[in-house]
């Protein structure tokens, strides 16, 4: 859940009247929400590798494994070598990204030249492709077949969930997209979650796995999901040591040895953000079906607890009502920077948020 | 091919009237536009290129605001006017009725025509002013004059606050009494003479929403038998209803899903199941959906598979992640049926529509665009290339322009003339063998 945080912090979108009134501001609202999207999910830091990849989702997966490697002292990082394709089927080959990459080839891309007509994709981003290959890094040469494509599927799930997320802030979500996007980001979570266990085995075994497998894995599901939730915080993480192995996707986190201290705080940290990642989801459709600003506010500091706390951003003190793993995180305090540290370092990166709730 | 245009808002829905005579389209301004079709020129002079012109070019006929913009103070959320869907009742005395819906209210209007008017009040004088008694002498009866065509529309029935969710169809009931409003998880079954109640008929919200899975998407009554309807979902099911069986028909008769291609599965492939829009055949032996990229005709006896299938855009499967990106994959494609049911016809992108014949099984697609039309000029058929070699006048998928899209379409109901709604222009275009 906080992952699409931190695509949104690295990239807030332009500044816009809140809260919405009247049709002409809504109408004006409305359009930047696809570009607030767009910008929300390619992080400057990640800009000069875009212009390499040669697309927002390698954006996207670059800085996710950015953040991953920057957190653990490890020689092992993920780089992207070929864009996503534009159809994640699982077990294609190494993907390809058709889209983007034809459309520099042809040529006839004016520099300045953003109308939908031109791309395939939203407005907003200029695609540039200097070319195919990527710079490779890391000696997981076989893990990279498989990272891309988790990596993929991370930036797939990220994107769903601020799909989820923005649509919650449009004054009338649609509710048929809403169900289908989170029913998109369920069925990520499902494959991830087989694919936590087992990795080599083939697809169709990994399809419906019997409910009892999945209760078992349900502790290695909390640490894959820790895993992803802490990464839109790389302020918290800094100091904390992690295997070597945890570094890499999704797909092997579940085999990351855990020390007894990282499992302390992997199992504070992701029950509160496993929860607070149902949470949402639960939270969106019960505020679909009530609907009033207060919820929107209620499940953004939800959301946002586990790995930052609003009120200590707001107040500039540690701890704060619902701080979960912030509660952690001085348990474990030799181990970890202060959280307010790290709340403050990630303070520019909460202005969208914090102008949100202060406008409400 | 005989093309004509109007300039408005953002059109949202387009809609023939049973005879064909009238047009109504509705803007996401609130507004419904409704044109007539003129009268053709009798005497069968029709070969002279005047008089063919000026045969059943449809003009505006009247304009009224149909809904406004309201706010829901309870949930802090503004309602949009925008009208999501238009229905004509049959014809049963001079005035025209139709249904108008936006996402919360349905309101019924009548549409009549008034020319001739009372002069000659006593109290009052020609402009309307009151007169003094005192200098009234004498009494005159008013008598009815002819005046210059007026059509006005009155609101006459408003059916409001009976749903939660969005409203996303409407259908008059063959009975034509009653006619249902389906919102994403609930339909209703009103009586077109009582606004205050209304029947629920179908409801499939879950006691905790965190299960909610699926959602309606569209839903139709049987065009012949006014107890059977049909609605589809989010998952790319249909369900046929018979509200004889039970009053809430929360169980299906009938329950139609193709199985899912093993070999196309990817993250997308429920989204892109979603049907969009169902429509019965005039026959009402066949229903038609669309989802994203396909139509599919079912037979209503055969409920494991439909029996055709139709690529609108085929093309568009290697790049769902992008049309993900930018929403496009949630866009809601209609189709029609034409006439004989022979011809189906559905929306693209880059107001590029398809048009498929069900006999022939050959298909076609046109563009609605003013540069590529002139008026009267024959509509040249498009392809899109999806290899590496582009031909001449082919265009390339990456050109495509999705923000220009053909979401309505509407087909007369005994000829050969289309409707077909693209962004805010509408263009009406007429076989011209016709």
């Amino acid at each position: 859940m906080p992952r699409p945080r931190g695509f949104e912090q690295e990239a807030p979108p332009p500044a816009r009247e809140w809260p919405i009134s009247g049709r002409s501001a809504r109408r004006a609202q409305r359009r930047p929400f696809v570009d607030a999207e767009w910008r929300s999910l390619a992080p400057p830091r990640a800009v000069g590798r875009s212009s390499l990849s040669g697309g927002k989702l390698a954006a996207a997966a670059v800085a996710v494994a950015e953040q991953r490697t920057r957190r653990a002292a490890s020689r092992v990082r993920i780089v992207v070598t070929k864009a996503p394709t534009a159809c994640w089927n699982r077990g294609s080959p190494l993907p390809r990204f058709s889209c983007g990459l034809r459309v520099g080839r042809t040529g006839r891309r004016d520099p300045d030249n953003r109308s939908l007509k031109d791309t395939m994709f939203a407005r907003g981003l200029k695609r540039k492709c200097v070319g195919h290959e990527e710079d490779v890094e890391g000696a997981l040469a076989g893990l990279k077949t498989v990272s891309s494509y988790s990596l993929q599927r991370q930036s797939l799930l990220d994107m769903s969930l601020v799909k989820l997320q923005l649509c919650h802030m449009l004054v009338e979500p649609n509710l048929c997209r809403s169900v289908l996007i989170a029913n998109t980001v369920r069925q990520i979570q499902e494959e991830m979650t087989q694919d936590g266990t087992w990795r080599a085995v083939a697809p169709q075994a990994a399809e419906r796995a019997p409910l009892d497998r999945l209760v078992s894995t349900e502790i290695l599901c909390r640490a894959a999901w820790g895993q992803e939730g802490a990464h839109p915080a790389p302020g918290l993480g800094d100091g904390h040591t992690q295997g070597p192995v945890s570094d890499l996707c999704p797909v092997t986190s579940a085999q990351a040895p855990r020390h007894p201290q990282s499992s302390a705080w992997e199992m504070d940290g992701p029950r509160e953000n496993r929860g607070s990642f149902h949470k949402s989801l639960d939270q969106i459709f019960e505020t679909l079906e009530t609907k009033n600003p207060s919820c929107m506010e209620e499940l953004f500091s939800d959301v946002d607890s586990p790995y930052y706390d609003l009120d200590t951003v707001l107040t500039g003190m540690m701890g704060g009502a619902r701080s979960g793993p912030c509660e952690g995180l001085e348990g474990l305090a030799p181990a970890t920077p202060a959280p307010s540290s790290s709340c403050k370092s990630d303070l520019g990166e909460l202005d969208h948020v914090v102008e949100i709730l202060v406008e409400t | 091919m005989h093309e004509g245009s109007v300039v408005a808002d953002i059109i949202s829905t387009v809609e023939f009237n049973h005879t064909g005579e009238l047009l109504a389209t509705g803007d996401k301004g609130g507004r419904v536009v409704i044109f007539q079709r003129e009268q053709e020129v009798s005497g069968g002079e029709c070969k002279i290129k005047n008089q063919v012109h000026r045969r059943g070019e449809y003009n505006v006929y009247s304009t009224f605001q149909s809904h406004e913009p309201e706010f829901d103070y309870l949930k802090s959320l503004e309602i949009e006017e925008k009208i999501n869907k238009i229905r004509w009742l049959p014809q049963q005395n001079a005035a025209y009725f139709l249904l108008s819906t936006n996402d919360k209210t349905v309101k019924l209007w009548k549409v009549s025509e008034r020319d001739k008017r009372p002069e000659g009040y006593n109290l009052k004088d020609e402009e309307g002013r009151l007169r003094d008694p005192a200098t009234i002498t004498t009494l005159r009866v008013p008598v009815l004059r002819p005046m210059d065509l007026m059509v006005e529309a009155t609101p006459r029935r408003v059916f409001a606050n009976a749903h939660t969710y969005h409203i996303n169809s409407i259908s008059v009931n063959s009975d034509y009494e009653t006619y249902m409003s389906a919102d994403d998880l609930r339909i209703n079954l009103w009586n077109f003479e009582i606004t205050n109640q209304s029947f629920n008929i179908v409801d499939i919200k879950p006691t905790n929403m965190e299960e909610l899975t699926e959602v309606i998407t569209a839903a139709e009554f049987h065009p012949h038998h006014c107890n059977t309807f049909v609605y589809s979902s989010s998952k790319g099911t249909i369900r046929l209803c018979d509200m004889r069986a039970s009053a809430l028909c929360d169980r299906h008769t009938k329950f139609f899903e193709e199985p899912e291609d093993p070999s196309n599965r990817s993250f997308f492939s429920e989204i892109i199941s979603s049907i969009s829009d169902v429509k019965f055949s005039h026959s009402g032996r066949y229903i038609m959906t669309r989802d994203y990229l396909t139509v599919k005709v079912w037979d209503l006896n055969m409920e494991n598979r439909p029996i055709e299938t139709y690529q609108v855009h085929d093309y568009l499967r290697s790049k769902l992640c992008s049309l993900y990106e930018n929403d496009c994959i949630f866009d809601k494609f209609e189709c029609v049926w034409n006439g004989s049911d022979s011809v189906i016809m559905t929306g693209s992108y880059n107001n590029f529509f398809r048009m498929f014949d069900r006999n022939t099984k050959r298909d076609v697609t046109l563009e609605a665009s003013r540069e590529n039309s002139k008026p009267r000029a024959i509509l040249k058929p498009r392809k899109v290339c999806v290899g590496g070699k582009r031909r001449k006048d082919e265009i390339s998928v990456d050109s495509l322009d999705f923000s220009k899209k053909i979401l309505h379409t509407a087909w007369h109901p005994s000829e050969n003339i289309i409707a077909v709604a693209a962004t805010n222009n509408l263009y009406i275009f007429q076989d011209k063998v016709n």
